[in-house]
């Protein structure tokens, strides 16, 4: 069975590390780096943050209405997938 | 002497029969409220139907041989002359097959027609404590509805040994049973997981999550079923003092015109413009066309 608090934890802790990153890629304000800045930025949003902030609602939803409640189908689904994104190598800080 | 022991066998077999009577009655309410279940679940139910069919199938054909075994014992008990003719040799087989099985005691021989009369007035006792319950509106009720039958089944299915073939039919119906009870739990599922997933905030219109579950929403919208409905109608007690079960299902309650359509019919039914062929029946349910003749005349 899926250990949702570690999953959580380990998530939140890839998210602040990305929104870190984030923060420090607006603080950039070299016109020559511009188009560089927007492209990663929007890659580490829609690859990263996204994915993870999905997780984490479905870790919330899970723990907020019980996962004895969900039909099978969606659970099923939902817990590949919180486990696919918790162990993706690509998202961990290094 | 003989005579009394007929006498006797006799006795044990009407217990029987008014046993197996009990089972075919309860089956015969089951196998209605199925019906309606598995009509809303688009009939996915086919194993659960054979099931019903089998058990229903073979009470009949028990009722058949105990009302046979019945009459030879009675004719025996009113001309006892006959037992001595050589014709009656067979006849007095079939009758010593049930007295045989008396002998062996409650978990004798299987004998077709007849039941021990222990067990025969467990079954009674059973299916006369089953409390039923006419009105159904919810998931939560049919979940209810199949527990309470699985119940029944349960305690059937302890006084019957393997070697009795209405032993295997009940534990398939009950196997069958515990399908739709996973089934009805999941539509109690999807119902509460739609609910929660579109719960508003308190500062907004929106789920919180709705942006990342607006499709799960609708994917779960189309598996939802609506519960089917059960009461009794009014307008058939008046009619004959009788029970009987309308439903609509839940497709037909979205579909505005077929659903429109029964309600017309209804309409001119108790305007006494069509007339039911044969009368009610709960079992022809809403198939209008199929079971009802209309022999009305245009409106003026």
């Amino acid at each position: 069975m899926l250990d949702f608090n570690s999953c959580k934890h380990k998530l939140n802790q890839i998210l602040d590390y990305h929104n870190n990153k984030l923060s420090q890629l607006d603080a950039i304000h070299n016109q020559e780096l511009h188009s560089s800045v927007l492209y990663l930025k929007s890659a580490i949003n829609r690859q990263i943050i996204k994915p993870i902030t999905r997780a984490l609602a479905m870790i919330e939803f899970i723990d907020e209405i019980g996962a004895e409640n969900i039909p099978t189908d969606m659970k099923t689904d939902w817990l590949e997938d919180i486990e696919l994104i918790s162990s993706l190598n690509s998202l961990e800080v290094r | 002497m003989m005579i009394e022991e007929i006498k006797n066998i006799k006795q044990c077999l009407v217990l029987s029969n008014k046993a197996t009577t009990s089972l075919n009655s309860t089956l015969k309410h089951m196998q209605d409220k199925f019906l309606v279940l598995d009509n809303s679940f688009s009939n996915k139910f086919s194993l659960q139907r054979t099931a019903i069919n089998h058990l229903a199938s073979h009470i009949a054909n028990d009722m058949y041989h105990n009302e046979r075994l019945q009459y030879i014992a009675t004719k025996f008990i009113e001309n006892p002359e006959l037992l001595d003719e050589e014709i009656s040799v067979r006849l007095i087989d079939d009758l010593s097959m049930v007295d045989a099985s008396l002998q062996d005691g409650k978990y004798g021989r299987p004998v077709e027609g007849f039941l021990f009369p222990e067990v025969a007035s467990q079954v009674i006792e059973i299916l006369e404590n089953k409390s039923s319950n006419t009105k159904i509106e919810t998931w939560q009720d049919w979940g209810e509805f199949i527990q309470s039958y699985q119940s029944t089944l349960k305690q059937l299915i302890v006084l019957f040994p393997i070697q009795y073939i209405v032993s295997s039919h009940l534990y398939t119906l009950h196997y069958g049973f515990k399908e739709i009870a996973k089934e009805i739990s999941e539509q109690f599922k999807v119902e509460y997981t739609i609910n929660a997933l579109s719960a508003k905030c308190e500062n907004s219109d929106l789920n919180r999550h709705s942006s990342y579950f607006r499709l799960q929403i609708r994917r779960l919208q189309r598996k939802q079923i609506t519960a089917p409905t059960i009461s009794d109608s009014k307008y058939q007690q008046e009619l004959d003092g009788s029970k009987a079960i309308y439903q609509i299902s839940p497709n037909e309650k979205k579909s505005g015109g077929v659903f429109g359509m029964i309600k017309n019919q209804f309409d001119q039914y108790f305007l006494k413009k069509i007339q039911p062929v044969g009368g009610f029946d709960p079992g022809t349910f809403y198939n209008f066309d199929k079971h009802w003749k209309i022999t009305c005349e245009e409106e003026e």
